[in-house]
């Protein structure tokens, strides 16, 4: 294999790669809105559901993040580029110029979903610090003001039977 | 959908979740108020914004009682029934009580004395302490009729007295229920369905129930009519009041009737109508039985000694007691004195002549009550038999009738009950819940963050 089929072939792998993390992010940004609609409904299972596929997508994120990588590595040691500084347009510039634009558009696609799911992830990282406030600050009620309600010395409990208060249906 | 609407429809979303959460202080702030009902915020979703993608979150309806109507009916009416059991139970167990039978002191261990008497006398009729014994006696049976008697009036008396309370409690709870059907209706039309208010009117209208047979009704503008015997007691924002008059005829003792008219007032069942009950039947018929009783003793026992001779030998025609009934009788003033007019001989000057003293003894086994019948003994024998069952079947009825005023009790609290309890358990997983969140964000964003600055 000569010195731009070595080239053009990491060029492809890069593009296989971002193609399966632009998949990953199209998936990410679901859930990140599934989960705005959990918190603002206060349904907590629904958002460790959501906590949870979360969970599974970082991981495969995680092992795209290490491919896209190792094909950098391997562009980079074709071009002779810095591997932890080469940046796409770089990479393009030594592709023909089919190939490098193809690249470009996916780079910027990747970007821009990232970019929307990043303002999602910020909205959403706002609605949950207000709602730990609040649950922290009803915590505290609970624990304090009513502390001598809640379970005596000999382990009983003053309050009475029945249903939650907290009745969150909608 | 921008960052900045998405932020305003969440933040929007959360106030209402916030409203929510002023909810559960309101309910964890009242968790051992009395009659207090849970409330719970009615959420409803917002439709999102055409081609968003993201739903528009949710928005605030209103704040609702949780309470189960059905629930309130029937322990309403198995209040009523309770109230009314409870009462007649605790009156007919007093009674009980006084009669203290079977016993050394009870009337029917005393009548036996009496009549033993008479009998020891018949053996030795010159005796002077065998006349002292059946005077004695005699005392002592009058005496025992006369509390016996006084007992049960006086408990007649107490229902009485305590029917006067609770009429003005009923009164007092009309008013209040009037005055809070005006406070209702007007935060009503303003917006706020007054869930803490109605709470108020719900506990009146659970003791009004327990007093008495009333009905209830809830008007489309949240006030509560409330009828009684077919009238009204509460009628939107007038309470119509009963008044209490005494009734000459009935021993003073006081008649219910409406305030407005004077028509009378029926309450046939709750704590009114049991004292009512009690008052005017229980007792009474059990006053009436022993007046029977003590009447019949008294014309027997003077006829008897009416026509037997002194220990002179020459005075006839004394009565041995005095007085009518149970409430005043006694030893003829006379014989107590003077224990020799004890009539114990049949005939004039007949020394050591006993028959009509056993003539009088043998009354004790004469079938001369319940058109002859029945003995003395039998018939209060019967009459304290009947008080032990009724006693005994109102304190089962009573006891059956808490038990489901219990249960229901239960069943209203699992309704409308606030537990702080679990309360805490959900708060506790609404925030692990959240920080597990906020764990899963920021490790998304150190991600993005360098697939951002390498692409």
């Amino acid at each position: 294999m000569n010195y731009r089929m070595e080239i053009v072939a990491g060029a492809d792998a890069l593009g296989a790669v971002m193609s399966s993390q632009h998949e990953i992010l199209r998936a990410m940004r679901a859930l990140a809105e599934e989960q705005q609609q959990a918190i603002v409904s206060g349904d907590v299972h629904a958002l460790t559901d959501v906590v949870e596929q979360q969970r599974e997508l970082v991981e495969h994120l995680d092992a795209l993040e290490t491919e896209r990588m190792t094909a950098l590595v391997a562009i980079a040691a074709a071009t002779g580029l810095d591997a932890d500084t080469a940046s796409l347009a770089a990479i393009a510039a030594t592709l023909p110029l089919d190939r490098a634009s193809a690249l470009t558009r996916q780079g910027q696609e990747l970007r821009d979903e990232a970019i929307t799911l990043q303002q999602l992830q910020d909205v959403n990282d706002q609605l949950i610090e207000r709602s730990r406030t609040l649950v922290d600050r009803w915590l505290h009620y609970l624990k304090t003001v009513l502390s001598g309600s809640l379970y005596t010395a000999s382990g009983e409990s003053g309050s009475m039977p029945g249903a939650r208060s907290l009745d969150r249906s909608v | 959908m921008g960052l900045s609407v998405a932020l305003n429809t969440a933040m929007r979303a959360l106030l209402a979740q916030q409203q929510a959460m002023d909810a559960v202080s309101h309910n964890v702030s009242n968790v051992n108020t009395p009659g207090y009902s849970r409330q719970r915020v009615l959420l409803s979703p917002v439709a999102a914004p055409a081609g968003s993608g993201v739903g528009g979150g949710v928005s605030f309806d209103g704040v609702q009682r949780v309470r189960d109507m059905f629930v309130d009916f029937q322990m309403r009416q198995q209040k009523q029934t309770a109230g009314e059991a409870q009462t007649r139970a605790d009156s007919l167990h007093l009674a009980e009580l006084a009669f203290s039978e079977p016993s050394d002191s009870g009337l029917r261990s005393v009548m036996s004395q009496f009549f033993n008497s008479w009998r020891d006398l018949s053996n030795t009729p010159e005796d002077g302490s065998a006349r002292s014994a059946v005077v004695q006696a005699g005392q002592t049976f009058a005496i025992t009729a006369q509390r016996l008697q006084q007992g049960l009036t006086d408990l007649r008396d107490s229902a009485d007295s305590r029917l006067q309370d609770s009429v003005a409690e009923m009164n007092n709870l009309a008013s209040q229920i009037a005055v809070l059907n005006q406070k209702i209706t007007s935060i009503r039309a303003s917006g706020d369905p007054g869930g803490d208010l109605s709470d108020q009117r719900d506990l009146a209208l659970d003791r009004l129930s327990e007093l008495a047979n009333v009905t209830y009704n809830e008007q489309t503008n949240g006030s509560v009519d409330v009828v009684l015997n077919g009238r009204s007691l509460v009628h939107g924002v007038s309470a119509y009041a009963i008044a209490l008059v005494p009734n000459a005829a009935n021993n003073n003792y006081s008649d219910l009737t409406w305030a407005g008219d004077g028509a009378t007032v029926t309450v046939a069942s709750g704590e009114i109508g049991g004292l009512l009950t009690q008052r005017d039947t229980d007792l009474t018929s059990r006053l009436v039985d022993l007046n029977t009783l003590v009447a019949q003793i008294i014309t027997d026992v003077n006829a008897a000694h009416a026509a037997g001779y002194a220990l002179d030998g020459t005075t006839t025609g004394t009565d041995f007691f005095s007085g009518t009934d149970a409430a005043d009788i006694d030893v003829d003033a006379a014989v107590a004195a003077n224990p020799g007019l004890l009539a114990a001989a049949t005939n004039a000057s007949a020394v050591g002549d006993g028959s009509n003293a056993l003539a009088v003894a043998a009354l004790q086994t004469a079938n001369t009550l319940s058109s002859g019948s029945e003995t003395y003994d039998s018939f209060y024998g019967g009459l304290v038999s009947r008080i032990g069952v009724a006693a005994k079947d109102a304190q089962s009825l009573a006891d059956a009738q808490a038990l489901t005023v219990s249960h229901l009790e239960e069943l209203r609290q699992s309704v409308a009950g606030v537990n702080v309890d679990e309360e805490m358990v959900n708060l506790v997983q609404y925030q692990r819940g959240y920080e597990a969140a906020a764990r899963i964000i920021r490790a998304v964003d150190e991600m993005l963050d360098t697939l951002i600055n390498r692409t």
